[in-house]
């Protein structure tokens, strides 16, 4: 079309110039037929030029279709696609509190740095700074509802911890796990901790295990299983567990042993004997604040076998089937307090554990998980006699007879990882009331719910609500609202079942 | 009765180490429990963790294998760090020193194995990248040989007085390998030069084995999901260079799998990684003559 359109023209053209021709002067035929093979040229290299731009359209026009057609199938995927963008780094993701290991095998340990960071806001005020408390009687004088250490210690942020971890067999023996903890409060204070350091045999005959150093006791399915914060499926530590356990939970210099029983199942007696002092025996011989329940608390040394803090556990698990597993505990631990010379504390628990995870599961995902524990303490609060003296006034004595303080307390969990990486959960924490005037002692519930984002194994998001019914309370009910954020570097130990 | 206690007591500690005249084996995949199987015949016990239709990267450290540990006599795990999430926990409380690295019931696969794809960099940002290279050379049919092998010479250590019923054992398998890659290399003839797409790095030693071409995997990383643009512009590519077969695992996100298959006019063949993970693959030889018969036809189709 185009082709004859051009035709048409020369053909005017043409006769224009012959016209021209007739009208001046003869017809320079030579001249014609020049400018004839002129336009002929030309015509040619418009052809060429059009053929390319069609070319470049069409091009153009796949590229576009492609696009949308990429386009049509991102918005597809969408639907179907898990992942908003693929990150940049990996999200391997075993379930929250699985175990896993990455990495390792290649240096004689395993060297690990955790951080773990919350932000939020609490209709309660927060744990003042320790200084500010030197006079009076309570460290957590004001802030009287997070009693964790490593529990967001107030509206603001709080480096919960930064957990250094040093793993791996020392020799054909034994194995050696180092775990060095720091936080910072939400006042800047910084603290360091050692969590753990302990020795574990590895081949001792008889089925015995020997562990000694530093180290958690292993109480409870919290103390066995899961010590370490980062762990934990919430943002802060039962409130039966702070009660009984004080803020960083039972761990003290010691040595233990532990019996895989010969039997067809899992069961394992574990018996320990660690120092019984310190606010890492917080039950127990602890004298880092002046008062418990009203007692005057006074240290004293180790004298006797007595003096000592001793602990047992019997723990057991069946798989139900393949996919149902079970995992029940009792545990005891016994010690000194420092009320009075023989004033004695015993903490007994009951645990129990069910976890269902599908065979064919994606990264761990789906799982459902429930916990439940609960805690019975009886603590000698030993006889006292006490003066009062106040200026120009006889001196008054008190009295304080020998009582037996009995409080109990459990919390309640399910964690629901209902598609991957999301995992809901909610807690109930209940703690028994003894004396409702005193925030270490009143009754409290906490209702807990919360959801987590594991953008990989390394790394987790986890938003959390707190409603808080302590009874010292003035309106009885606080609110929190909390943010967390996880990240893991190097290469650490696996976490148990 | 202090004296009954005692004895019992006694009785309990020492019986399982007596008990058993036949070799306890605890084998952590069921393809590694299958080869053990032939080459222990009547004088072991074997018993695998992880079956083929189970992601071994992530298997609970549950309480009841550390039980199993605890009495094997012989420990054989894949190695390259694929059950590195949970079954160093395990020997750990398992206190048996028969299994311990280094003992000679300790039997690591991956021994003697040419690995592929191993990492110049360890850099988590690239994924789960394994530092000793891919684990899953379980799938190449061949290196059931070399695995044989290794599994035979901790067996002859652990039981000398059976060595040359599990060496006589050994060459039966070996000569019945020998013949069925002869019959599956012919079976996978045809299919020479297929250009396929996987889930996972899962297949990278088979597609070797039989001449087959991995274009890309669904995970744009190992173990990272991969997302809506990622998937798009893998489903151009696997258009334009005629990818006509997905292999994915049972327990991956299927959605992802039929997506891509629909779109790129690609099958999707869902299968076990390995033996047992369906009763048509539940031995070393069933499973690759079922998994094998799978792929054939679904291309063939």
């Amino acid at each position: 079309m185009k082709a004859f359109q051009f035709s048409w023209a020369n053909g005017v053209t043409l006769a224009l110039a012959m016209a021209a021709g007739v009208a001046d002067e003869p017809v320079d035929l030579k001249q014609v037929l020049k400018q004839i093979q002129e336009l002929r040229a030309e015509q040619q290299r418009l052809q060429q030029t059009i053929a390319a731009q069609q070319q470049t359209i069409e091009t153009l026009q796949k590229q576009v279709a492609a696009a949308e057609e990429k386009q049509k199938l991102a918005a597809e995927a969408a639907a179907v696609a898990t992942s908003p963008q693929t990150p940049q780094s990996p999200s391997l993701h075993p379930p929250p509190t699985s175990s896993f290991r990455i990495g390792g095998g290649r240096a004689y340990m395993d060297i690990s740095t955790d951080v773990l960071v919350a932000g939020g806001w609490s209709s309660e005020p927060g744990i003042k700074h320790a200084h500010e408390h030197e006079h009076e009687t309570h460290r957590y004088g004001d802030g009287t509802l997070p009693r964790g250490h490593h529990d967001p210690q107030g509206s603001g942020f709080t480096l919960q911890g930064l957990e250094l971890a040093f793993q791996g067999a020392v020799d054909p023996y034994v194995r050696g796990d180092v775990f060095v903890s720091m936080n910072v409060d939400n006042h800047g204070e910084t603290t360091v901790e050692l969590e753990e350091a302990y020795l574990t045999t590895l081949q001792m005959p008889w089925n015995l295990q020997l562990k000694g150093g530093q180290f958690y006791t292993e109480f409870g399915r919290l103390g066995t299983s899961m010590p370490h914060p980062h762990t934990w499926d919430f943002v802060d530590q039962p409130v039966i567990w702070s009660r009984m356990f004080g803020p960083d939970g039972l761990r003290n210099p010691g040595a233990r042993v532990s019996w895989l029983a010969p039997t067809p199942f899992y069961l394992e007696l574990f018996g320990a004997v660690q120092n019984s002092k310190g606010e890492s025996a917080y039950s127990f011989m602890n004298t880092e604040e002046d008062e418990f329940a009203g007692r005057t608390l006074t240290d004293r040394d180790y004298e006797r076998a007595e003096d000592l803090l001793y602990s047992t556990r019997l723990q057991s698990s069946f798989d139900l089937t393949r996919e149902h597993t079970i995992s029940v505990g009792a545990s005891a631990a016994f010690g000194p307090n420092p009320t009075g010379e023989h004033a004695r504390t015993s903490i007994h628990g009951a645990d129990f554990y069910w976890k269902w995870r599908p065979t064919q599961h994606d990264h761990g995902w789906p799982f459902v998980k429930w916990t439940t524990e609960a805690l019975w303490r009886d603590y000698d609060l030993a006889p006292q006699v006490r003066g009062h003296h106040h200026e120009g006034a006889e001196p008054e004595i008190e009295i304080l007879p020998g009582e037996s303080l009995r409080d109990w307390g459990f919390y309640n969990e399910v964690a629901w990882g209902f598609k991957r990486p999301w995992v809901a959960a909610f807690r109930v924490d209940y703690a028994s009331g003894y004396d409702n005037s005193d925030p270490l002692l009143n009754q409290r519930w906490r209702f807990s719910p919360n959801l987590t984002y594991y953008f990989s194994e390394f790394s987790k998001l986890r938003l959390q609500y707190n409603a808080d019914m302590a009874k010292h309370l003035d309106d009885q009910i606080a609110h929190g609202l909390w943010v967390q954020f996880e990240f893991l570097l190097g290469s650490h130990g696996a976490h148990k079942f | 009765m202090k004296r009954m206690l005692t004895l019992l007591i006694v009785a309990l500690v020492v019986s399982p180490a007596h008990a058993a005249s036949k070799l306890n084996v605890v084998a952590t995949l069921e393809d590694l429990a299958s080869i053990a199987r032939f080459v222990g015949g009547d004088d072991v016990a074997v018993t695998g963790l992880c079956h083929g239709g189970q992601d071994a990267h992530f298997l609970d450290a549950k309480p009841s294998y550390l039980v199993k540990l605890n009495r094997a006599d012989v420990l054989i795990e894949n190695g390259g760090d694929l059950e590195t999430g949970w079954l160093p926990l395990l020997v750990d409380g398992a206190r048996n020193r028969r299994i311990l690295r280094g003992a000679p019931g300790r039997v690591v696969a991956f021994d003697g194995i040419e690995p592929l794809e191993v990492p110049s960099k360890l850099d988590r940002s690239e994924g789960d990248v394994h530092p000793q290279g891919n684990p899953h050379f379980t799938l190449d049919p061949a290196n059931g040989k070399i695995i044989a092998a290794t599994i035979c010479g901790a067996f002859c250590a652990c039981a000398p007085q059976n060595a040359a019923r599990f060496r006589a054992n050994l060459g039966a398998f070996e000569k019945r390998l020998d013949e069925s890659l002869t019959r599956w290399t012919a079976m996978m003839a045809p299919l020479r030069g297929l250009k396929i797409v996987t889930f996972h790095r899962n297949f990278s030693y088979f597609a070797r084995r039989f001449g087959l071409e991995v274009v890309g995997t669904l995970e744009p990383k190992p173990g990272v999901p991969p997302s809506p643009s990622y998937l798009a512009n893998l489903i151009v590519t696997m258009k334009t260079e005629g990818v006509k077969l997905i292999l994915a695992e049972p327990y991956r996100d299927l959605k992802v799998a039929q997506f891509a298959a629909e779109k790129s006019g690609a099958k999707l063949l869902v299968v076990p990684t390995g033996v047992g993970g369906n009763a048509d693959g539940s031995d070393f030889f069933s499973y690759f003559d079922w998994l094998l018969g799978q792929i054939v036809r679904t291309v063939g189709s």
